[in-house]
Protein backbone atom coordinates (compact mmCIF):
# COMPACT_ATOMS: atom_id res chain seq x y z
CA UNK A 1 0.00 0.00 0.00
CA UNK A 2 2.99 2.31 1.02
CA UNK A 3 4.51 1.88 -2.42
CA UNK A 4 1.15 2.40 -4.03
CA UNK A 5 1.48 6.08 -2.62
CA UNK A 6 4.68 6.37 -3.40
CA UNK A 7 4.15 5.33 -7.10
CA UNK A 8 0.90 7.74 -6.99
CA UNK A 9 2.88 11.09 -5.48
CA UNK A 10 5.93 10.14 -7.49
CA UNK A 11 4.23 10.23 -11.19
CA UNK A 12 2.49 13.32 -10.03
CA UNK A 13 4.45 15.38 -8.68
CA UNK A 14 8.33 13.94 -8.56
CA UNK A 15 8.62 12.53 -11.43
CA UNK A 16 6.18 14.68 -13.89
CA UNK A 17 5.89 13.05 -16.90
CA UNK A 18 6.23 16.32 -18.47
CA UNK A 19 8.21 18.69 -16.12
CA UNK A 20 10.36 16.62 -15.04
CA UNK A 21 11.08 13.30 -17.63
CA UNK A 22 10.16 16.00 -20.61
CA UNK A 23 7.98 13.51 -22.24
CA UNK A 24 4.91 14.01 -24.20
CA UNK A 25 5.90 17.84 -25.01
CA UNK A 26 4.26 18.18 -27.98
CA UNK A 27 0.80 18.18 -26.42
CA UNK A 28 1.99 20.36 -23.78
CA UNK A 29 2.97 23.26 -25.97
CA UNK A 30 -0.03 22.32 -28.41
CA UNK A 31 -2.97 22.02 -26.69
CA UNK A 32 -2.10 24.62 -23.64
CA UNK A 33 -3.47 27.81 -25.15
CA UNK A 34 -6.91 27.31 -23.40
CA UNK A 35 -8.03 25.47 -20.40
CA UNK A 36 -10.65 23.37 -21.75
CA UNK A 37 -9.35 22.02 -24.43
CA UNK A 38 -6.56 21.38 -22.60
CA UNK A 39 -8.68 19.40 -19.89
CA UNK A 40 -9.95 17.33 -22.59
CA UNK A 41 -6.49 16.49 -23.45
CA UNK A 42 -5.51 15.91 -20.31
CA UNK A 43 -8.61 13.24 -19.55
CA UNK A 44 -8.09 11.78 -23.03
CA UNK A 45 -4.17 10.94 -22.54
CA UNK A 46 -5.24 9.30 -18.76
CA UNK A 47 -7.24 7.19 -20.33
CA UNK A 48 -5.17 6.15 -23.07
CA UNK A 49 -2.23 5.87 -20.85
CA UNK A 50 -4.38 3.67 -18.01
CA UNK A 51 -5.42 1.56 -20.83
CA UNK A 52 -2.07 1.13 -22.62
CA UNK A 53 -0.63 0.24 -19.20
CA UNK A 54 -3.04 -2.60 -18.42
CA UNK A 55 -2.72 -4.02 -22.24
CA UNK A 56 1.15 -3.76 -22.39
CA UNK A 57 1.71 -5.24 -19.21
CA UNK A 58 -0.51 -8.12 -20.00
CA UNK A 59 0.92 -8.53 -23.12
CA UNK A 60 4.19 -7.96 -21.81
CA UNK A 61 4.28 -10.34 -18.93
CA UNK A 62 2.38 -13.25 -20.43
CA UNK A 63 2.77 -13.06 -23.68
CA UNK A 64 6.37 -11.27 -24.46
CA UNK A 65 8.05 -12.70 -21.31
CA UNK A 66 7.37 -16.86 -22.23
CA UNK A 67 8.19 -16.93 -25.29
CA UNK A 68 11.42 -14.96 -25.00
CA UNK A 69 10.87 -12.30 -27.39
CA UNK A 70 10.87 -9.35 -25.31
CA UNK A 71 12.96 -7.35 -27.95
CA UNK A 72 9.77 -7.38 -29.76
CA UNK A 73 8.48 -4.80 -27.11
CA UNK A 74 8.75 -1.68 -29.16
CA UNK A 75 7.07 -2.60 -31.87
CA UNK A 76 4.22 -4.46 -29.71
CA UNK A 77 3.98 -0.96 -27.69
CA UNK A 78 3.31 0.89 -30.79
CA UNK A 79 0.88 -1.44 -31.92
CA UNK A 80 -0.88 -1.80 -29.06
CA UNK A 81 -0.75 2.32 -28.28
CA UNK A 82 -1.88 3.16 -31.88
CA UNK A 83 -5.05 0.50 -31.38
CA UNK A 84 -6.52 1.97 -28.38
CA UNK A 85 -5.81 5.29 -29.92
CA UNK A 86 -8.02 4.62 -33.24
CA UNK A 87 -10.36 3.45 -30.68
CA UNK A 88 -10.89 6.34 -28.45
CA UNK A 89 -11.06 8.42 -31.20
CA UNK A 90 -13.79 6.22 -32.69
CA UNK A 91 -15.79 6.30 -29.13
CA UNK A 92 -14.87 10.01 -28.88
CA UNK A 93 -16.72 11.00 -32.25
CA UNK A 94 -19.73 8.74 -31.01
CA UNK A 95 -20.06 9.92 -27.31
CA UNK A 96 -18.91 13.49 -27.76
CA UNK A 97 -18.35 15.30 -31.18
CA UNK A 98 -17.84 18.69 -29.41
CA UNK A 99 -14.44 16.98 -27.66
CA UNK A 100 -13.30 15.26 -30.68
CA UNK A 101 -13.31 18.22 -32.73
CA UNK A 102 -11.22 20.60 -30.21
CA UNK A 103 -8.80 17.77 -29.62
CA UNK A 104 -8.67 17.59 -33.43
CA UNK A 105 -4.89 16.89 -34.58
CA UNK A 106 -3.77 15.69 -30.94
CA UNK A 107 -5.96 12.78 -30.82
CA UNK A 108 -3.99 10.87 -33.59
CA UNK A 109 -0.96 12.58 -32.03
CA UNK A 110 -1.41 11.14 -28.53
CA UNK A 111 -0.45 7.85 -31.15
CA UNK A 112 2.87 8.81 -31.30
CA UNK A 113 2.98 10.61 -27.85
CA UNK A 114 6.05 9.23 -26.29
CA UNK A 115 4.87 10.05 -22.94
CA UNK A 116 2.72 7.02 -23.02
CA UNK A 117 5.35 4.82 -24.92
CA UNK A 118 7.14 6.08 -21.59
CA UNK A 119 4.68 4.49 -19.60
CA UNK A 120 4.80 1.34 -21.28
CA UNK A 121 8.28 0.89 -20.95
CA UNK A 122 8.90 2.46 -17.40
CA UNK A 123 6.50 -0.43 -15.97
CA UNK A 124 8.92 -3.04 -18.08
CA UNK A 125 11.75 -1.42 -16.78
CA UNK A 126 10.48 -0.57 -12.78
CA UNK A 127 9.06 -4.82 -13.11
CA UNK A 128 5.83 -3.18 -11.55
CA UNK A 129 2.93 -5.59 -10.88
CA UNK A 130 -0.13 -5.74 -12.34
CA UNK A 131 -1.66 -3.03 -9.72
CA UNK A 132 1.20 -0.89 -9.43
CA UNK A 133 1.51 -0.52 -12.89
CA UNK A 134 -2.40 0.33 -13.20
CA UNK A 135 -1.78 3.02 -10.81
CA UNK A 136 1.32 4.15 -12.23
CA UNK A 137 -0.36 5.13 -15.55
CA UNK A 138 -3.56 6.61 -14.09
CA UNK A 139 -1.14 8.71 -12.34
CA UNK A 140 1.10 9.38 -14.83
CA UNK A 141 -1.84 10.63 -16.72
CA UNK A 142 -2.93 12.67 -13.44
CA UNK A 143 0.57 14.47 -13.29
CA UNK A 144 0.15 14.85 -17.47
CA UNK A 145 -3.45 16.44 -16.76
CA UNK A 146 -1.79 18.35 -14.02
CA UNK A 147 0.89 20.12 -15.67
CA UNK A 148 -1.42 20.50 -18.95
CA UNK A 149 -4.05 22.57 -16.57
CA UNK A 150 -1.23 24.51 -14.70
CA UNK A 151 0.60 25.70 -18.36
CA UNK A 152 -2.89 26.14 -19.68
CA UNK A 153 -3.85 28.40 -16.73
CA UNK A 154 -0.97 30.68 -17.40
CA UNK A 155 -0.93 31.13 -20.54
CA UNK A 156 -4.58 32.39 -20.82
CA UNK A 157 -3.14 34.94 -18.11
CA UNK A 158 0.20 34.99 -20.50
CA UNK A 159 -2.16 36.35 -23.54
CA UNK A 160 -3.81 39.49 -21.17
CA UNK A 161 -0.48 40.96 -20.16
CA UNK A 162 2.37 42.62 -21.80
CA UNK A 163 4.97 40.56 -23.42
CA UNK A 164 7.48 41.79 -25.39
CA UNK A 165 6.98 41.67 -28.87
CA UNK A 166 9.87 39.02 -29.41
CA UNK A 167 8.64 36.84 -26.45
CA UNK A 168 5.48 36.57 -27.49
CA UNK A 169 3.81 33.66 -28.53
CA UNK A 170 5.78 30.37 -27.89
CA UNK A 171 8.63 31.76 -26.74
CA UNK A 172 7.47 32.95 -23.54
CA UNK A 173 5.13 29.77 -23.29
CA UNK A 174 8.98 28.16 -23.21
CA UNK A 175 10.42 30.13 -20.68
CA UNK A 176 7.34 29.82 -18.39
CA UNK A 177 7.64 25.46 -19.20
CA UNK A 178 11.19 26.04 -17.84
CA UNK A 179 10.45 27.95 -14.61
CA UNK A 180 7.73 25.44 -13.99
CA UNK A 181 10.23 22.56 -14.52
CA UNK A 182 12.50 24.02 -12.04
CA UNK A 183 9.65 24.65 -9.55
CA UNK A 184 8.53 20.68 -9.76
CA UNK A 185 12.65 20.15 -9.45
CA UNK A 186 11.95 20.99 -5.46
CA UNK A 187 9.76 17.90 -5.22
CA UNK A 188 12.53 15.92 -5.73
CA UNK A 189 14.48 13.59 -3.28
CA UNK A 190 10.64 13.69 -1.75
CA UNK A 191 10.33 9.70 -2.56
CA UNK A 192 14.03 7.44 -2.33
CA UNK B 1 12.56 -18.11 -32.73
CA UNK B 2 11.94 -15.95 -35.81
CA UNK B 3 8.44 -18.24 -36.80
CA UNK B 4 7.22 -17.75 -32.83
CA UNK B 5 7.71 -13.56 -33.54
CA UNK B 6 5.97 -13.74 -36.78
CA UNK B 7 3.36 -15.79 -35.38
CA UNK B 8 2.68 -13.26 -32.20
CA UNK B 9 3.05 -9.73 -34.31
CA UNK B 10 0.99 -11.08 -37.05
CA UNK B 11 -2.08 -12.73 -34.68
CA UNK B 12 -1.81 -9.14 -32.50
CA UNK B 13 -2.00 -7.28 -36.02
CA UNK B 14 -4.78 -9.20 -37.09
CA UNK B 15 -6.58 -9.05 -33.34
CA UNK B 16 -6.22 -5.18 -33.27
CA UNK B 17 -7.81 -4.47 -36.69
CA UNK B 18 -10.59 -7.27 -36.61
CA UNK B 19 -11.15 -5.18 -33.06
CA UNK B 20 -11.06 -1.64 -35.00
CA UNK B 21 -13.09 -3.22 -37.74
CA UNK B 22 -16.27 -4.02 -35.52
CA UNK B 23 -16.13 -0.84 -33.18
CA UNK B 24 -16.06 1.54 -36.17
CA UNK B 25 -19.11 -0.28 -37.25
CA UNK B 26 -20.66 -0.51 -33.68
CA UNK B 27 -20.03 3.73 -33.26
CA UNK B 28 -20.29 4.69 -36.54
CA UNK B 29 -22.07 7.85 -36.73
CA UNK B 30 -24.99 8.16 -38.91
CA UNK B 31 -24.75 12.15 -40.08
CA UNK B 32 -27.51 13.71 -42.57
CA UNK B 33 -26.01 15.10 -45.91
CA UNK B 34 -27.93 17.71 -45.30
CA UNK B 35 -25.88 19.23 -42.24
CA UNK B 36 -23.08 19.11 -44.22
CA UNK B 37 -25.00 21.18 -46.80
CA UNK B 38 -26.51 23.37 -44.34
CA UNK B 39 -23.14 24.57 -42.54
CA UNK B 40 -21.43 25.27 -45.99
CA UNK B 41 -24.35 27.92 -46.06
CA UNK B 42 -24.10 29.27 -42.72
CA UNK B 43 -20.85 31.42 -42.09
CA UNK B 44 -19.04 29.49 -39.76
CA UNK B 45 -18.00 32.25 -37.40
CA UNK B 46 -19.69 29.66 -33.99
CA UNK B 47 -20.48 32.88 -32.82
CA UNK B 48 -23.87 31.81 -30.76
CA UNK B 49 -26.33 34.31 -31.49
CA UNK B 50 -28.74 31.34 -32.87
CA UNK B 51 -29.15 30.07 -29.14
CA UNK B 52 -26.86 26.65 -30.43
CA UNK B 53 -23.28 26.12 -29.35
CA UNK B 54 -22.05 26.88 -33.29
CA UNK B 55 -22.59 26.59 -36.39
CA UNK B 56 -22.37 22.67 -36.28
CA UNK B 57 -24.95 22.48 -34.08
CA UNK B 58 -27.44 24.72 -35.42
CA UNK B 59 -26.80 22.88 -38.68
CA UNK B 60 -27.81 19.69 -36.94
CA UNK B 61 -30.40 21.25 -35.37
CA UNK B 62 -32.37 23.06 -38.24
CA UNK B 63 -32.18 19.77 -40.27
CA UNK B 64 -33.45 16.80 -37.46
CA UNK B 65 -35.79 19.50 -35.87
CA UNK B 66 -38.50 20.67 -38.01
CA UNK B 67 -39.74 23.11 -35.62
CA UNK B 68 -36.31 25.13 -35.36
CA UNK B 69 -36.64 28.02 -37.03
CA UNK B 70 -34.18 28.77 -40.53
CA UNK B 71 -33.80 32.45 -39.42
CA UNK B 72 -31.76 32.35 -36.52
CA UNK B 73 -28.81 32.90 -37.83
CA UNK B 74 -28.32 36.89 -37.08
CA UNK B 75 -25.05 37.34 -39.27
CA UNK B 76 -26.23 35.54 -42.14
CA UNK B 77 -29.51 37.42 -41.63
CA UNK B 78 -31.94 37.24 -44.64
CA UNK B 79 -29.78 35.49 -47.22
CA UNK B 80 -28.96 32.72 -45.44
CA UNK B 81 -32.22 32.24 -44.26
CA UNK B 82 -33.63 31.91 -47.64
CA UNK B 83 -31.14 29.69 -48.81
CA UNK B 84 -31.15 27.26 -46.23
CA UNK B 85 -35.45 27.35 -46.13
CA UNK B 86 -34.51 26.30 -50.25
CA UNK B 87 -32.38 23.28 -49.38
CA UNK B 88 -34.90 22.16 -46.94
CA UNK B 89 -37.96 23.35 -48.74
CA UNK B 90 -39.21 25.43 -45.93
CA UNK B 91 -40.90 28.51 -45.52
CA UNK B 92 -38.73 31.79 -44.17
CA UNK B 93 -40.86 32.60 -41.44
CA UNK B 94 -41.20 36.07 -40.22
CA UNK B 95 -39.03 39.01 -41.01
CA UNK B 96 -36.84 39.99 -39.03
CA UNK B 97 -36.04 43.63 -38.22
CA UNK B 98 -32.14 44.40 -38.45
CA UNK B 99 -30.38 45.14 -35.77
CA UNK B 100 -27.41 46.97 -34.79
CA UNK B 101 -24.76 46.81 -31.74
CA UNK B 102 -24.69 50.45 -29.84
CA UNK B 103 -22.70 51.53 -26.88
CA UNK B 104 -24.09 52.83 -24.06
CA UNK B 105 -21.17 55.17 -22.82
CA UNK B 106 -19.87 58.43 -24.65
CA UNK B 107 -17.24 59.10 -21.85
CA UNK B 108 -13.68 57.25 -23.05
CA UNK B 109 -11.09 60.88 -22.39
CA UNK B 110 -14.45 62.98 -21.11
CA UNK B 111 -14.77 60.63 -17.70
CA UNK B 112 -12.17 61.59 -15.42
CA UNK B 113 -9.69 58.65 -13.68
CA UNK B 114 -9.76 57.47 -9.98
CA UNK B 115 -6.55 55.89 -10.09
CA UNK B 116 -3.55 54.91 -12.74
CA UNK B 117 -3.99 51.06 -13.71
CA UNK B 118 -1.24 49.28 -14.75
CA UNK B 119 -2.43 45.48 -14.94
CA UNK B 120 -3.91 42.92 -17.30
CA UNK B 121 -5.00 44.77 -20.41
CA UNK B 122 -8.58 43.55 -20.39
CA UNK B 123 -12.24 45.03 -18.98
CA UNK B 124 -13.07 42.05 -16.77
CA UNK B 125 -9.25 42.31 -14.90
CA UNK B 126 -9.68 46.02 -14.78
CA UNK B 127 -13.22 45.59 -13.50
CA UNK B 128 -12.34 43.80 -10.42
CA UNK B 129 -10.26 46.47 -9.10
CA UNK B 130 -13.40 48.56 -7.29
CA UNK B 131 -15.30 48.37 -10.53
CA UNK B 132 -12.45 49.88 -13.05
CA UNK B 133 -10.07 52.94 -13.26
CA UNK B 134 -13.03 55.15 -14.04
CA UNK B 135 -14.35 57.71 -11.94
CA UNK B 136 -17.57 56.58 -13.28
CA UNK B 137 -18.48 53.20 -12.47
CA UNK B 138 -20.86 52.38 -15.35
CA UNK B 139 -18.77 53.54 -17.99
CA UNK B 140 -16.68 51.68 -20.40
CA UNK B 141 -12.99 51.44 -19.55
CA UNK B 142 -11.39 51.19 -22.79
CA UNK B 143 -9.69 47.84 -22.67
CA UNK B 144 -11.09 46.63 -25.82
CA UNK B 145 -12.51 42.66 -24.62
CA UNK B 146 -15.65 43.76 -26.82
CA UNK B 147 -12.48 44.37 -29.78
CA UNK B 148 -11.44 41.10 -29.19
CA UNK B 149 -14.22 39.16 -29.13
CA UNK B 150 -15.96 40.51 -32.22
CA UNK B 151 -15.40 37.75 -34.85
CA UNK B 152 -16.73 40.17 -37.66
CA UNK B 153 -14.37 43.51 -37.14
CA UNK B 154 -17.14 45.27 -36.98
CA UNK B 155 -15.69 47.04 -33.42
CA UNK B 156 -12.16 49.36 -32.86
CA UNK B 157 -11.01 51.68 -29.89
CA UNK B 158 -11.51 55.30 -31.52
CA UNK B 159 -9.91 58.26 -30.34
CA UNK B 160 -11.90 58.51 -27.38
CA UNK B 161 -10.92 55.84 -26.01
CA UNK B 162 -13.81 54.05 -26.18
CA UNK B 163 -15.02 51.35 -28.72
CA UNK B 164 -16.47 52.37 -32.31
CA UNK B 165 -18.99 50.20 -34.28
CA UNK B 166 -18.82 49.56 -37.60
CA UNK B 167 -22.47 49.38 -38.29
CA UNK B 168 -22.25 48.13 -41.43
CA UNK B 169 -19.57 45.38 -40.14
CA UNK B 170 -22.25 44.74 -37.27
CA UNK B 171 -24.12 41.61 -37.63
CA UNK B 172 -26.08 41.86 -34.03
CA UNK B 173 -24.19 38.77 -32.97
CA UNK B 174 -24.75 39.68 -29.54
CA UNK B 175 -20.53 38.73 -28.48
CA UNK B 176 -19.99 42.26 -27.62
CA UNK B 177 -22.83 42.46 -25.26
CA UNK B 178 -21.98 38.96 -23.46
CA UNK B 179 -18.48 40.20 -23.02
CA UNK B 180 -18.49 43.42 -21.67
CA UNK B 181 -18.46 43.38 -17.80
CA UNK B 182 -20.34 46.83 -17.83
CA UNK B 183 -22.77 45.69 -19.63
CA UNK B 184 -22.51 48.67 -21.74
CA UNK B 185 -23.90 47.41 -25.33
CA UNK B 186 -27.53 46.53 -26.88
CA UNK B 187 -28.91 45.47 -29.60
CA UNK B 188 -30.78 48.70 -31.53
CA UNK B 189 -32.95 48.82 -34.71
CA UNK B 190 -30.92 49.19 -37.47
CA UNK B 191 -32.87 52.63 -39.13
CA UNK B 192 -33.13 54.07 -35.49
CA UNK B 193 -30.23 56.63 -35.22
CA UNK B 194 -31.31 58.75 -32.06
CA UNK B 195 -29.42 57.28 -29.26
CA UNK B 196 -28.39 58.17 -25.67
CA UNK B 197 -25.09 57.47 -25.09
CA UNK B 198 -24.67 57.38 -21.07
CA UNK B 199 -25.05 54.56 -18.79
CA UNK B 200 -24.74 56.31 -15.09
CA UNK B 201 -27.28 55.97 -12.93
CA UNK B 202 -25.66 58.23 -10.46
CA UNK B 203 -27.33 61.79 -9.15
CA UNK B 204 -26.27 64.98 -10.95
CA UNK B 205 -23.83 66.22 -8.39
CA UNK B 206 -21.74 62.82 -8.39
CA UNK B 207 -21.92 62.83 -12.77
CA UNK B 208 -20.90 66.14 -13.36
CA UNK B 209 -17.52 65.54 -10.90
CA UNK B 210 -16.65 61.90 -12.87
CA UNK B 211 -17.42 62.50 -16.58
CA UNK B 212 -18.14 65.49 -19.15
CA UNK B 213 -20.44 63.24 -21.09
CA UNK B 214 -22.66 61.91 -18.57
CA UNK B 215 -26.58 61.95 -18.48
CA UNK B 216 -27.60 64.47 -14.89
CA UNK B 217 -31.32 63.21 -15.69
CA UNK B 218 -32.28 66.81 -15.83
CA UNK B 219 -35.37 66.15 -18.17
CA UNK B 220 -34.99 68.48 -20.99
CA UNK B 221 -35.33 65.90 -23.55
CA UNK B 222 -38.44 64.57 -21.85
CA UNK B 223 -40.15 67.87 -22.19
CA UNK B 224 -38.37 68.63 -25.63
CA UNK B 225 -40.23 65.28 -27.48
CA UNK B 226 -43.10 66.14 -29.33
CA UNK B 227 -44.19 62.70 -29.19
CA UNK B 228 -47.42 62.41 -26.67
CA UNK B 229 -46.09 59.58 -24.92
CA UNK B 230 -42.39 60.38 -25.08
CA UNK B 231 -40.14 58.97 -26.85
CA UNK B 232 -37.21 59.73 -24.60
CA UNK B 233 -37.65 58.60 -20.99
CA UNK B 234 -35.61 59.51 -17.69
CA UNK B 235 -35.70 56.71 -15.30
CA UNK B 236 -33.50 56.32 -12.54
CA UNK B 237 -31.53 59.83 -13.24
CA UNK B 238 -30.95 58.25 -16.87
CA UNK B 239 -32.63 59.53 -20.02
CA UNK B 240 -33.29 56.55 -22.33
CA UNK B 241 -35.03 56.10 -25.87
CA UNK B 242 -38.14 54.39 -26.81
CA UNK B 243 -36.89 53.08 -30.04
CA UNK B 244 -40.27 51.58 -30.62
CA UNK B 245 -42.07 55.62 -30.69
CA UNK B 246 -39.36 57.81 -31.46
CA UNK B 247 -39.83 59.32 -35.09
CA UNK B 248 -36.26 60.86 -34.93
CA UNK B 249 -37.09 64.19 -34.85
CA UNK B 250 -33.84 64.99 -33.71
CA UNK B 251 -35.61 68.00 -30.64
CA UNK B 252 -34.21 66.00 -27.76
CA UNK B 253 -30.48 66.51 -29.43
CA UNK B 254 -30.70 70.26 -29.26
CA UNK B 255 -32.04 70.20 -26.21
CA UNK B 256 -29.28 67.95 -24.17
CA UNK B 257 -27.44 70.11 -22.25
CA UNK B 258 -24.66 67.80 -21.87
CA UNK B 259 -24.86 66.31 -25.55
CA UNK B 260 -24.99 62.93 -24.75
CA UNK B 261 -28.33 61.99 -27.00
CA UNK B 262 -26.82 61.76 -30.50
CA UNK B 263 -28.24 61.83 -33.85
CA UNK B 264 -25.65 59.60 -36.21
CA UNK B 265 -27.24 61.22 -38.67
CA UNK B 266 -25.20 64.36 -38.24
Amino acid sequence: MENLFAIIIGAIFVNNFILTRFLGLCPFFGVSKKTKPAIGMGLAVTFVMTLASIVTWIMYNWVLLPLGIEYLQIIVFILIIATLVQFVELFLKKANPVLYKTLGIYLPLITTNCAILGVAFLNVQEEYSFVAALVFGISAGVGFLLALLLMSGIRERLELSKVPKAFQGLPISFIVAALMSLAFLAFSGMIR
Amino acid sequence: MIIQSIIVLGSLGLGFGIFLAYFSKRFEVKKDPKIDDVMKILPGANCGACGYAGCAAYAEAVVTNEDVPVSLCIPGQKAVADKIAKMLGRDVSEKKIQLVAQLKCNGGKDAADKYNYEGIESCKAANLISGGPKSCSYGCMGYGDCVNVCKFGALKIGEKGIPVIDKEKCVACGMCIKECPKRLFRLVPKEKKIHVQCSSKDVAKDVIKACKAGCIGCKACERACPVPEKAVLVKDNLADVVYSRCVMCGKCVEACPRKIIVDERK
